[in-house]
């Protein structure tokens, strides 16, 4: 079984009015084997992260997982219409090839947390997953589930989805709406709830195998590495350390940098069996570096769970000793190593890294990517300031953010990307000069800049 | 649809006349990017520019920036050069020496140009011969790159400010401190970029603009411009006047061009 994101569309989130990303194997049709890397450049607020904070948000959804509701209500723009995001993704399970298409819309309201304070947050007010069979004639997309709060769910004229709505409407002895409705409040995706996908594997497994596979995928193969993690590791807090282990599942463990700390036997473990492979990589990125996970004894916690006392060491040079005293560079690409590890060899892992430059030498962060886009099979969607992976990636690896709220990303004209064209030299040219059929530039005057300055020091008051 | 915009170099030999004058100039031509380069020196001084090498040091100035702003040769429109004349062209009579007072020991690095006292009848200097070498050189310097009509195959102006910038857009004589500088050039900013057609006027303005006013076409205007600044025997160059009413032309022309060839 495998599951592949295809595109990404936006709707009213942060800077982002409207706004669809595209994976470059969408754009290749399918190409097998071709690297599915894209880069998103773009000014300082112009929606990078919102890419990654939005696929956060889908993992949360499709694992069922509550989402924090205060956050996402003040990200969702006052006098603006609700949320809405669209997925399509590949499903592939050696014998059958569907798209998938999940769409789900999150709206705006006043609520009052249970200490009586009022606030914004979010209510989800549609879900729907639609599919359609590939290589089968007049194949349409046929709704799997759908639902509206103000509507119950919905049922499909196609005789199947009345059926499904039926069956399901006994299951739940007419209790369904109220269900619904409990999960829109306490904000998460009732189609991807315990109680919904039993329900469905029940009344049809093909259809409730589908919606299993989505959340499995979430799970295990979506891993996102947003700005919280960045931030984790300035403040010398935690070092999280991302892993993926094929068949295994993926994690972050946030594992204390400045003195030992004490974590689950199984995370421990499960950390311990990344340390060879991120150790067969770092010595080749920074001579002579490797890590280690130090065992400190065993010990339970207050739930009477096995725990191990540990701290992450490194060995760098003659240097050995506890991680935190590394360079936040070493610090951040460690962090992340294993799940470029996961992308690299395996075709079905989605990883999304907000900064991906930061901290890391620019020379190194180039080579890095050419040899993901050479040779990964999994995808890779990252942000970053650094220009340098321009010269390293396909043109249909390079989104741009556009100054058009309405139309957020955009790439280059296949017909401007010639062979030897380098493209950080035509993305500086783009936002000084400005790009035909492409709204991205700068607008910044060193000359503006310059003046500014000496402004600034006059306002300070004597 | 968005258009293409084409490039303009501007070098100028300070920050001052960045501040002063950059946004001004970027404001009256919105289909131009122009990108400022600041010497912080000046080209047709310095002690290693000689007539031998002073084109190439301009040339390397215009790759330089083409390399700092990813533009290639067709993307730019033009390069302009804005000069002090700083009285390059007064005859050696002007030049007095005089002793500055008791030798004082100046922190390492801060301004040569306090080596040199202007006014608008002589240059004051600590050494007469030094000074007289600077102004030969500076002089020819000054007149070779006026003479050059392009720069690496882009279409090249150079313009003066006489006898510096503070002369021309504030009409102060006296020698002015960097901070005096600074100031003058944020306020000329502050006073004249949300009124584009004020700075026309005073750009054009007879207490600025003093060679000989004709119909003709652009090279030959600018040509006259310069003979009068680099007239031989006169005080000129430590006088009021500049010829960036051309500059201004210049651009205006750049970016006119631009919109039609993009309509």
């Amino acid at each position: 079984m495998m599951i592949r994101i295809l595109s990404i569309e936006i709707e009213n989130f942060k800077a982002i009015g409207h706004g669809v990303v595209k994976m470059p194997c969408m754009l290749n049709q399918f190409a097998a084997g071709k690297t599915d890397i894209v880069g998103i450049y773009g000014k300082n607020g112009s929606g990078k992260t919102s890419v990654v904070e939005v696929l956060a948000l889908l993992k949360a959804l499709w694992t069922g997982s509550r989402l924090n509701d205060a956050v996402l209500g003040d990200c969702l723009r006052a006098n603006s219409g609700d949320m809405v995001v669209k997925a399509e993704l590949q499903y592939w399970d050696g014998e059958k090839e569907y798209s998938l298409f999940y769409e789900v819309t999150l709206q705006r309201v006043a609520k009052e947390a249970d200490d009586g304070k009022k606030y914004t947050g979010v209510v989800i007010q549609k879900e729907q997953l639609r599919a359609k069979e590939e290589g089968k004639r007049y194949a349409q997309k046929k709704i799997l589930v759908a639902y509206d709060i103000s509507h119950g769910f919905k049922s499909e004229q196609a005789v199947q989805g009345a059926v499904l709505f039926k069956r399901l409407k006994k299951i739940f002895h007419g209790e369904l709406d109220i269900r619904l409705s409990q999960c829109a409040q306490n904000v998460s995706s009732y189609l991807c709830s315990t109680e919904l996908r039993k329900a469905l594997l029940q009344v049809d497994a093909e259809k409730g195998n589908l919606v299993e596979a989505l959340r499995a995928y979430a799970i295990g193969k979506l891993i996102i590495v947003g700005r919280n993690e960045a931030g984790l590791i300035a403040c010398n807090f935690a070092q999280p350390l991302n892993i993926y282990l094929p068949g295994k599942g993926a994690g972050q463990l946030p594992l204390p940098l400045s003195s030992p700390g004490v974590i689950p036997l199984v995370a421990y473990r499960f950390a311990c069996s990344a340390m060879d492979s991120i150790n067969a990589l770092l010595p080749v990125l920074i001579k002579d570096c490797s890590i280690s996970l130090k065992s400190l004894g065993e010990e339970f916690d207050s739930e009477n769970e096995r725990c191990v006392r540990c701290q992450l060491m490194v060995k760098h040079g003659v240097y050995e000793g506890p991680l935190s005293m590394e360079s936040e560079g070493i610090k951040r690409l460690i962090s992340i190593l294993h799940l470029l590890i996961g992308v690299y060899n395996n075709e079905d892992v989605m990883v999304a890294v907000d900064e991906l430059d930061s901290g890391i030498y620019e020379f190194l962060l180039g080579e890095i990517l050419q040899v993901l886009r050479q040779g990964a099979k999994g995808q890779l969607i990252f942000t970053s300031h650094n220009l340098r992976p321009m010269e390293m990636l396909d043109a249909h690896s390079v989104l741009l953010t556009t100054n058009d709220p309405d139309d957020c990303f955009a790439r280059f004209a296949s017909s401007r990307v010639k062979g030897s064209t380098n493209m950080r030299n035509m993305y500086l040219r783009a936002i000084q000069l400005g790009e035909d059929k492409l709204d991205v530039e700068a607008n910044i005057h060193s000359a503006e800049i310059a003046h500014a300055f000496i402004k600034a020091a006059q306002s300070v008051a004597p | 649809m968005k258009k293409r915009k084409k490039g303009v170099i501007l070098i100028v030999e300070g920050v001052t006349e960045q501040i002063a004058l950059g946004t001004i100039l970027q404001r009256l031509a919105e289909t131009l990017n122009l990108r400022v380069t600041v010497v912080n020196g000046d080209i047709t001084s310095d002690d290693d520019s000689e007539p031998s090498n002073v084109r190439k040091k301009l040339g390397d100035l215009v790759k330089l920036e083409m390399q700092r702003s990813s533009f290639r040769k067709d993307d730019v429109a033009g390069v302009a050069l804005l000069m002090d004349t700083d009285g390059a062209f007064v005859p050696n009579e002007a030049i007095m020496e005089i002793n500055l007072g008791e030798k004082v020991h100046r922190r390492r690095g801060s301004e040569a140009s306090s080596n040199f006292r202007y006014t608008e009848e002589c240059i004051f200097t600590t050494n007469r011969q030094k000074a007289e070498v600077r102004n030969e050189r500076k002089s020819r310097n000054m007149m070779l790159l006026r003479g050059m009509k392009d720069v690496r195959g882009i279409p090249f102006a150079a313009f003066y400010m006489s006898r510096n910038m503070e002369h021309v857009i504030a009409a102060k004589a006296e020698n002015l401190t960097s901070r005096e500088k600074s100031l003058i050039a944020s306020d000329f900013n502050d006073s004249y970029v949300g009124n584009l057609s004020a700075f026309k006027t005073l750009i054009n303005s007879p207490d600025i603009v003093k060679y000989k006013q004709i119909d003709g076409d652009f090279r030959q205007r600018y040509v006259l411009s310069w003979e009068y600044i680099e007239q031989k025997g006169s005080l000129r160059s430590l006088a009021r006047a500049s010829n960036i009413n051309l500059l201004v032309e210049l651009l205006e022309h750049f970016g006119n061009a631009q919109n039609s060839n993009n309509s």
